[in-house]
């Protein structure tokens, strides 16, 4: 469909498929940003004209990615203003926040496919997808505490929404890396597969959620279900 | 009742009613623990006590009572309770931990998730002045 520099859109029968494929495991750098915003900013386009059954987001290579350069990150922001009296956040923040939050206002399921390293705000993609697909040896974690800062793309909001307070502050706060099969447990992930079976998974989740009419955010985990009764119960 | 306070933590044990948490004098902690006796669930004050709490509260002790669970923000073992806030604030200023735990506490009060993407934003910039050298970013 289309190629971006690293970013990789294609159509497979209906159903759309963004391979992040940028420098040292899609770390997330001002050109990841760049990039990422600008391949978001097309299917943020094409949802409005066509009728699309998914959105898959994944890793091109091992790992879905490595998150944010906290150095760059520092940099960027000290060039910003934000004024605490008036709460009014920086442009540049709003622009960037609008391309993760508003995956979770699509009108098809957005499915991330979590495999390798999903860290920081690589993991904010996934906790602001409608779902995650988790590949087993896949670690997730929102290690920005440990930086002295926290994460500001949907990472605290959105993992309160799916793991609850309990789980989600200890992700939040702690910041430790969690493995794949505690990411399903506590609630982060949706579907735990072996390697290599993330992407059938969630095509097999579009293609039910597809068949059920037009999809309904509010309905996630009554598709979920449906989904996994179909097979049987989660594949482990 | 027993409490004891450090500047982050607060730990209350041998409490026989949930009741008097609402008039104990607790400090102003990033977490309050509660170690649980055989207690029944909580009455309406309690309840709306622990809901409007500033801080984190986590019971500690094996709960099969829901309604006494859902009132805390975590619910942790006895091994846990040790070995916790070492693991959750270690290397942290109160400063980031109130600002986190403030999106926690918005949570449990009940706040939407665009009020919750606004708080997360904002905390960012006010952690990442003081990360830039303290000063504002304005």
């Amino acid at each position: 469909m289309s190629e971006s520099a690293g970013m990789i859109l294609e159509n497979n029968g209906g159903i759309l498929v963004l391979s992040m494929d940028m420098p040292g495991n899609n770390l997330m750098t001002a050109d990841f940003f760049r990039e990422y915003e600008k391949i978001m900013a097309e299917i943020e386009q094409t949802a409005k004209t066509c009728s699309c059954k998914g959105l898959i987001i994944k890793g091109a290579g091992r790992h879905f990615s490595v998150g944010a350069d906290v150095d760059a990150l520092s940099e960027r922001s000290s060039e910003e203003s934000y004024d605490d009296s008036t709460g009014i956040l920086p442009e540049g923040h709003i622009k960037q926040k609008h391309f993760f939050t508003f995956l979770h206002e699509l009108p098809f399921p957005v499915v991330s496919v979590v495999t390798g390293f999903c860290i920081g705000s690589g993991s904010e993609i996934a906790v602001n997808s409608h779902y995650r697909v988790i590949e087993k040896n896949a670690r997730i974690g929102q290690p920005e505490s440990t930086f002295g800062i926290l994460p500001a793309l949907g990472g605290a909001a959105r993992t309160i929404e799916i793991c609850g307070i309990q789980n989600a502050y200890r992700l939040v706060m702690s910041g430790e890396m969690v493995p794949a099969e505690e990411a399903y447990d506590i609630g982060w992930a949706d579907i735990y597969t072996g390697k290599k079976q993330g992407m059938a998974e969630a095509e097999g989740l579009i293609e039910y959620i597809s068949g059920c009419g037009s999809f309904d955010a509010k309905l996630r985990k009554k598709y979920l279900s449906g989904y996994l009764d179909t097979k049987g119960g989660n594949q482990q | 009742m027993i409490i004891n306070k450090t500047d982050i933590v607060t730990k209350v044990s041998e409490l026989t009613d949930l009741s008097g948490l609402c008039s104990a004098d607790l400090g102003s902690p990033a977490l309050l623990i509660v170690q649980l006796q055989e207690t029944a669930s909580p009455d309406e004050k309690t309840r709306d006590f622990l809901r409007n709490a500033p801080f984190i509260t986590a019971a500690v002790g094996d709960i099969s009572d829901s309604g006494l669970r859902s009132v805390f923000d975590l619910v942790i073992s006895d091994e846990e309770a040790a070995l916790l806030p070492e693991k959750l604030y270690k290397d942290k200023s109160r400063k980031q931990i109130d600002e986190i735990n403030a999106i926690f506490t918005a949570a449990r009060k009940g706040a939407s998730q665009e009020e919750l993407l606004a708080m997360e934003s904002r905390a960012f910039y006010r952690l990442m002045a003081d990360k830039n050298g303290g000063s504002s970013n304005e």
